[in-house]
């Protein structure tokens, strides 16, 4: 399950982008998605793309199921693209290449953050009663997964899902997603006892909100240049747009840096990455 | 396929800031009507019901087309003010993973939550009149639900004029007069640079038809599992635990039971 | 320990295997009259003597079974070790509920503390730590530190007191290295450990464990066996719990009770006491520990009187005594292979 793929980078990993503040990636990956979302250009949507495939490089991020998770927005920006198309590729090519950006920053946020810190802080623009929604909703979501493993696999061995028949498929899955529906509101029961007895009077995690470190600045400033520069060449694209390959060459060539340089020479060989973990850790 | 995915970068920011605001009501409106109860109590239902949709959404029945969205079976377990608040949950996380844009939340919760309200009203309004039929009931108020739903993303997307889908709306905003242009119109490599005037085109009001057309068209299949597969459940859940229909609002209790 | 007095039949009940003095159930109808509800009120109030008591409880589920937890009385004194044996089914769970809270019952009553736990288990809530069966669902929080200083974070205790507890409750179980982790990478044990900890956090004067090894390898359940029951002797606290181990349960235990299917308590006594009714025990799909049936096996063979030790080392100094030859210096049975000593 891609969301329990996901969950392990964010907290096994060690590089910079993992130990640095949530609050200072919430804020650069604001900054990344506005890039984004105000260019009309395709170069400059690419621009953010490699950036961020050069930060996931660095830490550690398996970079080709990052880009696939990225690519399912850009599967449903296909039909908005499709509504666009008037014998002209590039505008709805740069329809799709903004959703996968978009996706991209998004990922590669919750790929180096694990949820219950990006919901700490989140802490000081939602509500407190949210939050803590949020928090039971991503423990129940493991809880669960393992719950319909279970059950997609009994229904599998049992005969179910065989063949590529609609019918087959809705059956294992009702059947599945009944058995889930039941220990749901079980499993919500005793964790409503359990919070009682422990007394719970409105707080799950005792983690502060987090604020930022100097070591974020290189993190947010990046960024910030990144979103600037975006806005500058929207709004002067007469005089710019002619150099619009020229933001897109550098970010290549950071791309080019940040994959030669060997990742334990950078920040003081403290870094490993997620891909080695996944490789030599039994999970 | 009511839940709007509809990627980042697409709607105009004024559409995304009004949905953010009625999230931002629904979700005040929501609130107020639970802070009576037990946190204790309301949170891990709606905890547990937002993981329950959020593992169904990630679990492909059909690899795209469809995925099991049982955002009608929380509005009639969780009731609608839990059932907002779930909505919200559930496309927060979905959207921080990358599986919808995240500056689309605030409508999508507005899709989403009003699935579960209207899922809600409907059921039990439906369950009155077909007392022995709760898997029908259920059917059929998915049906609607999701039919209008569908009506109302197609009504979003109407409002965002996506449809005129010219140069003009596609291109960088030039702010001095007010219009797009579109700076690849020969091409990447020639990157010339269109002016205002030479911009023209049909209007391609074709467009936003086109694309309703095919939202229904492929909403209907989507609507007709949905319903089976609600129907199928709630239909189980009566047999199995009927007390938790018995008491729509947050479902019922421990067994000796107290609301 | 001093030897159990069951109250209301008005006999001391010795610990000799053989002698068959421990309770066995009476007539359902005779237990029924002696303990009406008032009694049970006015005999467990405030601090009484009594940690908890159950009486004739019966429950029925939403799908119509029914657990009776009648027979012989349920009440656990204060700084007892109560262990709760029964076949899966047997409504060990429903017992456990009905102590927390969780479940009400639907005739009978229930004292923890003092108190009705399915009304007020929040005024003594802070004095009990609690573990059910299902740690998954426990574990709240997103970090193991998170999920241990969950008690003292909610009841508003100050930052320091909070940090103090917590980090005694992580030493004393061992899990200190576990403190950031995140508990769905956990492995069960240690889950179940976290758990623990999370309970005794409060250091509760009452703990309530349900199945509390399962998931623990061997040298886990020797090391939190013995911090029960260090706490159990230092602190006074009370202990019940619940076990498939019945190997365990003569250390583990000064009290045990078992129940049959239904929920039928059928024995109560000492592990000795209550290990010698063979044929009830099969009833309820027990087997007694192997200690206690090679004892008894012993017993019946030579004539000579064994007592049924409550360790392996009791076992061996036994045998070594009886065999005579036992050469000094060698390893005491007991000890295990970890080297540290069992904690009588």
């Amino acid at each position: 399950m891609d969301i329990a793929t996901v969950d392990y980078w964010a907290n096994a990993g060690g590089s910079y982008l993992h130990r640095a503040s949530p609050t200072a990636k919430l804020m650069a990956a604001a900054l990344g998605l506005a890039a984004v979302i105000v260019v009309f250009n395709l170069f400059l949507v690419a621009t953010v793309f490699v950036l961020v495939v050069a930060l996931a490089w660095r830490a550690g991020i398996p970079v080709r199921k990052l880009i696939l998770i990225s690519l399912y927005p850009g599967v449903f920006a296909l039909l908005f693209a499709m509504a666009q198309f008037h014998g002209d590729f590039i505008i709805p090519g740069t329809t799709i290449a903004k959703a996968v950006g978009a996706a991209s920053v998004v990922v590669l946020l919750i790929a180096t953050t694990p949820y219950p810190r990006l919901f700490a802080a989140l802490r000081p623009v939602l509500p407190g009663f949210i939050v803590e929604v949020l928090y039971v909703t991503y423990r129940s979501v493991f809880i669960l997964l393992g719950v319909l493993s279970d059950v997609l696999i009994a229904v599998r061995l049992r005969g179910g899902f065989t063949g590529r028949a609609l019918g087959r498929r809705l059956q294992g899955a009702a059947v599945a997603l009944a058995v889930a529906t039941l220990r749901s509101f079980e499993i919500s029961e005793r964790t409503y006892a359990v919070m009682q007895m422990r007394g719970y009077s409105g707080r799950i995690s005792g983690e502060a909100s987090g604020g930022l470190h100097l070591r974020d600045v290189p993190l947010v400033g990046a960024a910030a240049a990144v979103a600037g520069q975006a806005f500058l060449f929207r709004y002067e694209w007469r005089a710019l747009n002619p150099f619009s390959w020229a933001p897109f060459a550098a970010a290549l060539l950071v791309l080019a840096v940040a994959m030669l340089v060997p990742r334990a020479a950078v920040a003081g060989g403290r870094e490993r990455p997620v891909s080695e973990m996944l490789r030599g850790d039994a999970q | 396929m009511s839940h709007l995915h509809v990627p980042d970068g697409i709607l105009p920011l004024w559409l995304i800031l009004v949905g953010w605001l009625a999230t931002v009501l629904m979700l005040a409106v929501a609130m107020h009507a639970l802070r009576g109860r037990e946190r204790a109590r309301t949170v891990p239902q709606i905890g547990i019901v937002s993981a329950l949709l959020i593992a169904a959404m990630s679990t492909e029945i059909v690899p795209i087309a469809y995925h099991a969205n049982l955002t009608v079976l929380a509005g009639i377990i969780l009731g609608p003010a839990g059932g907002v608040v779930a909505a919200f949950a559930v496309n927060l996380i979905l959207a921080l993973f990358g599986h919808g844009g995240i500056t689309v939340v605030g409508l999508n919760t507005v899709v989403i939550g009003s699935e579960t309200v209207l899922g809600y009203v409907l059921f039990y309004l439906f369950v009155r009149l077909l007392p022995r039929h709760v898997g029908v009931a259920a059917g059929m108020a998915t049906v609607i639900t999701l039919f209008l739903s569908t009506s109302l993303s197609i009504g979003i997307i109407a409002l965002s004029q996506i449809n005129p889908a010219e140069a003009r709306d596609m291109g960088s905003l030039n702010p001095h007069t007010l219009s797009f242009s579109n700076p690849f119109k020969e091409g990447v490599l020639a990157n010339r640079i269109v002016t205002p005037e030479q911009e023209g085109g049909a209007s391609s009001t074709l467009s936003l038809k086109r694309f309703a057309e095919a939202m229904y068209a492929l909403g209907a299949i989507g609507w007709t599992l949905e319903s089976l597969l609600t129907g199928f459940l709630v239909s189980f859940v009566a047999r199995v635990r009927p007390s938790l229909l018995r008491q729509p609002i947050l479902g019922a209790a421990l067994a000796g039971g107290d609301g | 320990m001093s030897e159990s007095v069951d109250e209301h039949k008005g006999e001391a009940v010795g610990p000799a295997v053989g002698e068959r003095n421990s309770a066995v159930e009476p007539s359902a109808a005779a237990v029924q009259d002696s303990f009406p509800k008032a009694a049970l009120a006015a005999s467990s109030d405030g601090d009484g003597r009594f940690a908890a008591r159950i009486n004739c409880v019966r429950h029925r589920y939403e799908d119509g079974s029914k657990v009776e937890l009648c027979g012989l009385e349920f009440a656990v004194e204060r700084g007892q070790r109560v262990a709760v044996l029964g076949p899966n089914g047997s409504g060990k769970t429903t017992l456990f509920f009905h102590l927390v809270g969780i479940l009400r019952p639907s005739e009978g009553a229930v004292s923890v503390l003092g108190v009705d736990p399915a009304h007020d288990f929040a005024k003594v809530r802070q004095r009990i730590g609690v573990v059910l069966q299902n740690v998954d669902e426990q574990l709240l929080a997103p970090t193991v530190w998170d999920d241990v200083s969950f008690s003292p974070r909610q009841y508003g205790l100050p930052r320091g007191e909070v940090k103090r507890l917590t980090e005694q409750a992580l030493e004393r179980i061992g899990i200190g290295h576990l403190r950031d982790k995140v508990p769905h990478y956990l492995s069960g044990g240690e889950k179940r450990k976290v758990a623990i900890a999370g309970a005794l956090v409060m250091e509760p004067e009452l703990l309530i464990l349900d199945e509390p090894f399962e998931g623990l390898d061997p040298h886990a359940r020797q090391q939190v066996l013995d911090l029960l029951n260090r706490l159990v002797a230092e602190r006074g606290m009370t202990l019940i719990t619940s076990t498939h181990d019945v190997n365990l349960v003569p250390e583990m235990a000064d009290d045990v009770y078992v129940l049959a299917q239904g929920g039928h308590i059928v024995l109560h006594g000492t592990p000795a006491e209550v290990f010698a009714h063979a044929e009830v025990l099969q009833a309820s799909n027990i087997e007694p520990p192997v200690l206690a049936r090679l004892f008894e096996d012993l017993t019946r063979r030579t004539g000579v009187h064994l007592p049924m030790p409550a360790s392996l080392e009791e076992a061996a100094d036994r045998l070594a005594q009886i065999i005579g030859t036992e050469r000094p210096g060698a390893q005491r049975a007991g000890q295990d292979q970890w080297g540290s000593p069992p904690l009588r």
